[in-house]
Order: structure tokens, then sequence, then C-alpha cells
């Protein structure tokens, strides 16, 4: 046997079997089969190239979107998670603060250079939820206060006006704006609520808003400059260039009680109420508690030297106080008058305490530092 | 048949390229139905050589053919038309070994699958495996040898090929496939 004759077998016996697949087939049929064939692959190929498309779309941001959380190597070992919350590594903090707010059920904080507040989850210490509150072309959030079971947030405009947005933390939307009188707040501003009414330091006096009826009172002769304002013994307490604070009236509006806080230290930097207490924080990191009306100090508590001769930023909440200077945060036990944690920071710009935690936005490296209140 | 290639355009409309011999002035075309009907099987066939599927080889020849209606004022008027009709299987198989299977497969599936009543012979079998399992170029010419029975010429013209190209591929083609099959490999063609 030669290839020859397996070739011409096999010739053979490959033609009787094509003939037997059966009759030429109507080129008609054939034309439609493969018209048909040709809409079934252009359909896959549409679908796998909406699907791909579909799949970057989500997949991409995912991949650019920095980590939720930063590494707390190199952080005191009482910060217990850092949130990453600065889109570009940081958070846009000029003249704007506070940057942070806390409850007892959520924190917020303001990302300003994009008009947006982000709720934190402080069960997952995650970003839970983005809320917009941009007002349109020159407009510029200003700072961010919990207070009432809300989170309220501050813009103002290059033209003077001035606005207020509530926002509703169970929905996560803006749920009430307040238009404010024309002020001007070059100073950081400061927001507390006391009988309905929120009170907002400028640089030219105290607004009264009330909240029922969305009016806003200008109250030029209390707090005047640079005031920090803090709610104690139902009266609005606002501090002064001079040295001194003043109450507030909430009725009346008008300024009761004036505080002398000593020649050795005039300029106040943050003051906070505590129930029937008044804390003031000085230059220096000189803190002190009085006692109201009265005005006596029952304590002080000089700041340790991390603290800086600059204090940030001081709330209290709970029995808890925070205070943060530009390297440093003290954490003091309100009812036995005890600094209970120095928690040394690297850049620190707000502080907030609330949902079991004393928080601290860092806005050079664009995280929220969560530190143990207990610590 | 007058509907025939009015469909989307395929990959077959890559049609092949190079040189086929001319007809005379004074030849008529065939009517692209004779030509169809008188080749469809021997094409199948050669395709079936080259893929070792009847139902992919049957897409073949039919996306060959359907190619050829598309350009029969040009196809036609050739000496060999079904010159033309080989070669675009032959590309065609080409790329179907590269990507055509797995389509083949799913089609499959759907499609009722016409097989030949009874199975080929097992020598058959055994020689047309073996010339699959040769290199590309070797296959496709031994065959066109062997099965559709054409000297290295036309062969050539089918391949897009010199003559003596055609006659290495069949020279060492043919030496491989006899050692494979164990037999001699008889005179040289």
């Amino acid at each position: 046997v030669t290839l020859d004759d397996s070739g011409r077998r096999a010739a053979s016996g490959l033609r009787r079997a094509a003939e037997r697949i059966g009759p030429v087939p109507d080129p008609a049929v054939v034309r439609r089969r493969r018209w048909r064939r040709a809409l079934a692959r252009n359909a896959l190929t549409l679908a796998a190239t909406v699907l791909t498309v579909a799949l970057a779309w989500q997949g991409l941001p995912a991949l650019t979107r920095p980590s939720p959380h930063v590494s707390l190597r190199g952080l005191d070992s009482r910060v217990v998670a850092a949130i990453n919350v600065g889109e570009r590594g940081r958070l846009d903090a000029d003249n704007v603060t506070p940057l942070v707010a806390a409850d007892a059920h959520g924190v917020w904080v303001l990302d300003a250079s994009n008009r947006t507040v982000l709720a934190i989850d402080p069960a997952r210490n995650l970003v839970a939820n983005r809320i917009g509150v941009g007002l349109g072309p020159g407009w510029e959030p200003k700072g961010i206060w919990a207070l009432g079971g809300a989170a309220w947030v501050l813009s103002v405009s290059k033209a003077g006006g001035a606005t207020m947005q509530r926002i509703d933390t169970a929905s996560a939307t803006v749920s009430a704006t307040y238009k404010l009188p024309g002020s001007s707040f070059r100073s950081p501003p400061d927001l507390v609520s006391l009988d309905g009414s929120l009170w907002l330091s400028s640089d030219s006096g105290t607004l009264r808003i009330d909240q029922r009826s969305a009016r806003a009172q200008a109250l030029p002769d209390a707090g005047t400059g640079k005031a920090r304002l803090a709610v104690a013994a139902g009266r609005v307490w606002a501090s002064s260039d001079l040295g001194t604070v003043e109450g507030i009236d909430p009725g009346s509006g008008k300024v009761v009680d004036r505080i002398g806080h000593g020649p050795e230290s005039p300029s106040i930097s943050d003051v906070a109420g505590d129930g029937g207490s008044l804390w003031i924080l000085s230059r220096g990191g000189a803190l002190k508690r009085v006692a109201l009306p009265s005005g006596q100090v029952r304590a002080s508590l000089p700041l340790g030297d991390d603290f800086g001769t600059n204090p940030i930023a001081m709330v209290a909440a709970g029995g808890t106080l925070a205070a943060i200077g530009p390297k440093a945060l003290y954490i003091v036990d309100a009812f036995v008058d005890q600094v209970r944690a120095e928690v040394r920071l690297n850049a620190p710009g707000s502080v907030a305490v609330g949902a079991g935690a004393v928080w601290v936005a860092d806005p050079y490296h664009g995280v929220l530092l969560r530190i143990d209140a207990a610590a | 048949v007058r509907a025939l290639g009015d469909g989307p355009r395929t990959p077959v409309d890559e049609a092949p390229t190079g040189e086929f011999a001319r007809s005379p002035a004074f030849r008529l075309p065939e009517p692209f139905e004779a030509f169809y009907e008188r080749e469809y099987h021997a094409v199948v066939a050669y395709a079936y050589a080259l893929c070792g599927s009847w139902w992919v080889a049957e897409d073949l020849a039919q996306e060959a053919f359907l190619s050829a209606h598309r350009r029969w004022d040009q196809v036609g008027p050739l000496q060999r038309p079904g010159a033309w009709v080989r070669r675009a299987v032959t590309n065609l198989a080409a790329s179907a070994v590269r990507r055509g299977f797995s389509e083949a497969r799913a089609v499959l599936r759907l499609t009722s699958r016409r097989e030949p009543p009874e199975p080929l012979p097992g020598d058959t079998v055994d020689f047309l495996r073996a010339v699959r399992s040769l290199p590309r170029r070797q296959a496709q010419a031994v065959a066109l040898f062997y099965l559709e029975d054409l000297p290295s010429a036309q062969i050539a013209e089918v391949l897009g090929c010199s003559d003596a190209t055609v006659r290495v591929h069949l020279h060492n083609g043919r030496r491989a496939l006899a050692k494979r099959l164990g037999v001699r490999e008889g005179p040289r063609p």
C-alpha cells in the first residue's frame, strides 16, 4: 500500500460522505440563517461592549478613589481610627472652621472645596453619605455644627449674603434654609442652640435665628469681634477681645452678665459650656472652669507644652471636654476637673465630641481621627 | 438565489486576493446557481479535510459561496471560479482554526446537525487526521492534491503561491504523511 493508494481511497470516501450530508441547501435559507447569526453576533458584541463600559464606569472610580482608611502608623496609640475624608489628600480649610461636628448619633465633616458634607458612620468609621450644600457660584461654606439633632452649615457669599442650611440627619438631605441678614464673617463664626433659637457669632455681633419663624435678628451689643459662644446655666455666653465673657439673656437678647477673666490672660481663645459651668480657654493654654453666674474660678488646668501657645478650639459634651492646639489634643474630665489624656497630633484643625468619641479633623492630611473619649 | 448575499457583511468579505486565470473574452460566465449546485459538495469535502467537522465545513463552504455570489460579476468570468471559492475556504479554515471552533460549538447546540448517515471509513479518518496534523500550508497542498485531484499549478492558483513552492510543500507533506501513516510514499507526482 502506498501513500497515493491511501489518498485515493480517502478522497473517494470523503466525496461519498459529502454527498450524503444532504441536498445543496437553499441559498435563501442560508442567507436568512447567516443574517440571524450576524444579528446575534452583533447583539452579543453590543451587549459585551455595554457590559464592559458599565463595569469600567463602576470600577474606575473605585480604583481611583482613595482608600477609606488611613494607616495608623506613626499616630498616637489612642487614635483608634483614621478616616480618609480629603479627596486630594487634604481638606480645604482656609477660613473654614469648624470642619467637624458631632452629636450623640452622628459625625459630619465639611468638605468646603467640594461644597459637600460627609456623613460619617461612627459604627464602621466610614463615610456613609455625601450631602451637597453648594448654593451656587460665589457661595462658600464657612463651618459646620451639630445641634438639636441636626447638622447646620453656614455659607457666605462674596456679595455679603449668609445662609444657614439645616441637614436632616435621618434623611441626609438639606431640610431647611435660613437666609441671614448681611453679616461679615472674617473671624471664624460660632453657633450654639438655646430655647429654640440658633445663636451665631459674626464680626458685627451675634445673630439670633428663630427656628420656628425662620427670622434672624441681629444683636449688635452682644459678642462683637471674634466672639466664641457657649451655652451654660440657661444663657448664651459670648467671649470678647477684651478678655471678658458676656452673658446674653435668651429672652431679651440683652447682655445681662459680664465675667472678667483677669488681666493676666486677657485674650480668650474659646469658651465651652457644660451644665452649670463655663470653661474658658485662653492663649498660652490656660484652661479655667468658672462658676455661674458668680464668675468665680473653680478650677484651673494649665495644659502641657505640647499644646502650644495658640489654642485652636475647644468643645464640651456629656462631661467630656476636648481642646486642641497646634500639636496636641487634651481630653478633660469635666466632672472631676482633671486632664484625662494628652494626645499628640500632627496638624489638628477642628475638634468635636460625640458618638462616644472625640473627633479631630486634620485638614492638612485630609483625615478625620477618632480618639477614644475614655482614653 | 437572487436574494443570496443580501445579508450583513461577514468576515468572508475579505475576499481572496491575487491573480486568478481569466476566461477567454468570448466565454460567458456560468450562472451562479449551476456553479453552486455542481461545486457545493466538493467544496464541503475540501473544507472537512481542513477542519475535521461537517458542521464547520458546511459553514465555511456557505460563507465562501455567499462571498462568491456577491462578486459573481468578477468571480464568474474567471477560468476556474472553483479555485476562487477554494481559496476563500482555505483562508476561512485557517482563521476558523484560530477563532471559529468555539463559535461553531456554541451554535452547534442550537442548530440541527446534519451528519453523514454513515461514519467515514477508518482508513479515511486516519488519513484525514494525518493530513490535518501537518503544518497548515502542507496540509492545504496535500488536501488539494489528493482530495481535489488538482495538479500543482492549480494548487498554486488556489493557495496563491508559486508552483515551485507548492511542489516543496507537497514533497515535505507527503513524506511526513507517509511516515505518520506507516506506508510507502510512492512515486513522485
